[in-house]
């Protein structure tokens, strides 16, 4: 018997492939991480049930108020107090504040649990150099692993996610500004964007278990990183996406309302969804306002100041006078999709460059 | 065909350079052994071959001229590295099909269950809960499932008892007869090669000391006892690779430099031993200038 | 407990065990390839074997004993060098033809001058040892000589590249 020099198999000793090579891989990759694709299935449970239970709860406390009208002509009285004090005061804030940050948490966790360990795991044990030997290939195992896995990372944070929105829904209809969908805790805890986000820690953690290669090592690093990341999306990159594309109006009641507070430096930040407690466009959110003089160019803070002192104690009667020359930009309410799409889809872009990075990586045959 | 090619192979680790200027011509058909002490190089060598590290210098080509770790090599190469990486935490039979699943294209499902069952592996058992000799045997399992063209094995026997030694030597061996597929295994024990290997490669520091085959070697190398005022003598005639030399009394590790040599008859006061394959890869090692490589013959007329 | 059968029925494509098996003396000096050969002609003189029967298939011979099929390979040719054995192509490798068995009184008269070369080498001070030793130089000496003697017919050919192995 010759030495086998052509790919052909000989007649009659080959099994036929498995029909569905996609599903044998698929199945490959989730067998091989079973642990902790279990894990996280128990820690979604977990979540879910807890934000289930609360959710639930304030469904049933908003209907109540639904039913006895609370929030239209009977507000605040009778029956109504209890409950609105419940929602204004009591432990739906406290769950709606907990519920976001643990959002805000999410996708640092899936980081680095899920994402550093899947190739320094490999590498520790030593593994790789099982899979990478094998008729595969190591650019499509990589692909395959990774790619079934941010998948089930995304459909987790999406989850996730929609209990948030859903859970919320009571608390954001009365309350103005902790769970409303313009608030950065809750712009990127959607369905959509919390998946995007999660995927993007999770690439983050793939790339930094390929460097590092040590398991502990890249977990504390993609805990620095995707916390750094978090807090850039949170703070500064929300602000910056909402701040694009401004329209501008006035006329608003907001000025009437005397709740602006004006800072010594700087533009008046506003930062809230029109409700009804804040006047202007519908579902809008109001970014920036400011007072305009009689000739119609911007009032310094400081002359705007002096003005308020000046009128001390009319204050709201001047303000009514001045009401009509007050300006905000704000961001209309169709927007918020747009800008929603906007982030998850920059977000995943990131996200699918580190992947390719991490692939690149892999390649490069440093084992 | 040669089955591992290498020009000028090496491989550089930041300052020290674990091979160095390694050129080798391995040919099909044979079961190979690589040889040498530890930390010589040897695996190094071998994850080059099939495609895990990039050389820093030189190239490495597999059967008759594939890339090592391009598609067409990798599946035809079956490798079973150091330890046996396997997943420990699967399920022989998860493993198994974990296997196939990577190797789908070339894939001898009947081969694998038999050789399980022959050798009583449980299959549901934890891979991690076998015995050292049952994970290597699933190792082989795998990488004789994929019906390679060539096998490479990296201290495969280091962590085995005699027995299961003998039954893994056993199932390769088996398989280099009946599919005439080619190994390539390393080994710091030298004393079972030449039962074993019929081409040998020693590596010592990162650079090949020996190539050739077994028989060749053996038959060119030959221990001449003789007076120690003698060995100079010699020198003219043979070429002397270690020699071990007493007041009166010299042993000398001889290669011939012509096959014609090899059935003359030795010098006078000299006695001409056989030598095993042990005896010459040991000389070989103490001395770490000379070398036996391959190359072309001076031709003599006679 | 498993009882090595050297092949059996449930081994695939086999067609039956062979009548004999081989065993490997490490320790004996005694190329490995040789110890075959001698074992064949040992099983042909004792009648473990007769003409027409099949040698041990190769795969099987180095499923037992770990060795390298190029070893058995190279005994096999050596039997047929001998005109002990053939090979069929595909099939198989066959007895072919017995030794030729040294008749009797031959055989007594070698035993005698053997127990003469004994007492003299006792004589000269040799223990067990020694003699073993003195003999089996002499063994090798003697092979030695007659294989490049015999170079140009019966050297076995070094081409265990593609040679077939299944035989």
């Amino acid at each position: 018997m010759t030495a086998l020099t052509s790919a052909a198999p000989q007649a009659g000793r080959w099994r036929r492939p498995h029909p569905r090579r996609a599903a044998a891989l698929a199945w490959a990759v989730g067998r091989s991480h079973r642990t902790t694709l279990i894990w996280f299935g128990l820690w979604l449970l977990v979540s879910v049930a807890g934000m289930l239970v609360a959710g639930i709860q304030l469904h049933r406390l908003y209907a109540a108020e639904i039913h006895h009208d609370c929030l239209g002509r009977s507000a605040w009285v009778g029956v109504c107090r209890p409950l609105q004090t419940t929602f204004g005061f009591g432990w739906p804030q406290t769950y709606a504040l907990q519920a976001i940050l643990y959002l805000q948490a999410v996708p640092v966790i899936i980081g680095v649990f899920a994402g550093a360990p899947l190739l320094a795991r490999e590498y520790t044990a030593g593994t790789v150099r099982f899979a990478w030997t094998q008729g595969i290939g190591r650019t499509r195992w990589a692909v395959a692993t990774v790619g079934l896995l941010a998948s089930a990372v995304a459909v987790v944070a999406c989850l996730l996610g929609l209990l948030l929105q859903w859970s919320l829904l009571p608390v954001a209809a009365q309350t103005s500004r902790l769970a409303d969908r313009w608030e950065p805790g809750v712009f990127n805890a959607t369905p959509l964007t919390a998946a995007t986000a999660a995927v993007l820690a999770f690439a983050i953690g793939v790339l930094v278990g390929a460097l590092i290669r040590r398991v502990v090592a890249a977990m504390a690093v993609t805990a620095v990183a995707t916390i750094t990341v978090a807090n850039l999306m949170y703070n500064r990159l929300h602000y910056w996406l909402v701040g694009q594309g401004l329209q501008q109006a006035r006329d608003l009641a907001f000025g009437a309302n005397g709740n602006v507070g004006i800072p010594s430096v700087g533009p008046i930040d506003i930062h809230e969804t029109v409700g009804r407690s804040v006047p202007g466009p519908a579902g809008a959110w109001l970014d920036q306002g400011w007072y305009t003089g009689p000739d119609g160019h911007r009032l310094s803070n400081g002359a705007v100041t002096a003005l308020l002192n000046k009128h001390a104690g009319t204050g709201s009667a001047w303000l009514t006078r001045l009401h009509d020359s007050f300006w905000v930009s704000y961001q209309p309410a169709p927007r918020y999709w747009v800008l929603q799409f906007i982030l998850a889809g920059g977000t995943l872009l990131a996200a699918v460059a580190l992947a390719v990075a991490t692939i690149a990586v892999i390649r490069h045959r440093r084992a | 065909m040669n089955v591992i090619e290498a020009a000028r192979l090496g491989r550089r680790y930041r300052t020290t350079w674990a091979v160095r200027d390694c050129t080798l011509a391995i040919p099909a058909g044979r079961v190979a052994a690589l040889a040498g002490p530890n930390g010589a190089g040897k695996t190094t060598l071998m994850h080059m071959a099939v495609g895990l590290i990039a050389p820093t210098e030189g190239r490495v080509t597999v059967l008759g001229g594939r890339p090592a770790g391009s598609r067409e090599a990798l599946e035809r190469v079956a490798f079973v590295a150091q330890d046996v990486p396997l997943y420990r935490h699967l399920p022989v039979a998860d493993m198994m099909r974990l296997a196939r699943v990577l190797n789908a294209g070339r894939w001898d499902q009947s081969r694998a269950e038999r050789r399980l069952a022959a050798m009583d592996i449980p299959l549901r058992r934890k891979v991690g809960k076998l015995s050292g000799g049952q994970q290597a045997q699933v190792a082989l399992t795998i990488a004789l499932a994929r019906r390679p063209e060539l096998l490479v094995l990296d201290e495969p026997l280091a962590p085995l008892d005699p027995l299961a030694r003998h039954e893994f030597l056993a199932a390769v061996m088996e398989t280099a007869a009946e599919d005439g597929t080619s190994v390539l295994f390393s080994s710091h024990v030298i004393t079972e090669l030449e039962r074993v290997a019929d081409y040998l490669v020693v590596l010592a520091r990162g650079r090949v000391q020996v190539a050739g085959d077994v028989e060749d070697l053996v038959h060119g190398h030959q221990l001449l006892t003789g007076p120690a005022d003698g060995v100079a003598a010699i020198g003219s005639r043979f070429d002397v690779v270690h020699a071990q030399q007493g007041l009166a009394q010299a042993h000398l590790l001889v290669r011939q430099r012509t096959a014609l040599a090899q059935s003359a008859q030795p010098p006078d006061g000299w006695q001409a031993h056989p030598v095993t394959l042990e005896e010459i890869v040991l000389a070989y090692l103490r001395e770490p200038g000379a070398s036996a490589l391959p190359g072309p013959e001076p031709v003599v007329i006679s | 407990m498993k009882i090595d059968k050297q092949s059996g029925p449930a081994d695939g494509d086999a067609d039956g065990a062979s009548r004999i098996t081989f065993r490997l003396d490490p320790a004996s000096g005694v190329p490995t390839y040789l110890q075959l050969v001698h074992q064949v002609e040992q099983a042909l003189r004792l009648g473990y074997l007769a003409r027409g029967d099949q040698l041990p298939r190769v795969k099987d011979v180095v499923g037992t004993l770990a060795i390298n099929p190029n070893t058995v390979l190279k005994a096999y040719r050596e039997l047929e060098h001998r005109g002990i054995a053939a090979g069929r192509p595909g099939q198989g490798t066959f007895v072919r033809a017995e030794p030729a068995t040294v008749p009797l009184a031959e055989l007594n008269g070698l035993r005698k001058s053997l127990l003469t070369w004994l007492r003299a080498a006792d004589s000269a001070g040799l223990d067990t040892d020694g003699m073993t030793a003195l003999f089996t130089a002499a063994l090798r000496d003697f092979h030695e000589r007659r294989a490049a003697a015999g170079a140009p017919r019966g050297a076995p050919e070094q081409d265990p590249g593609q040679a077939d192995r299944t035989a």
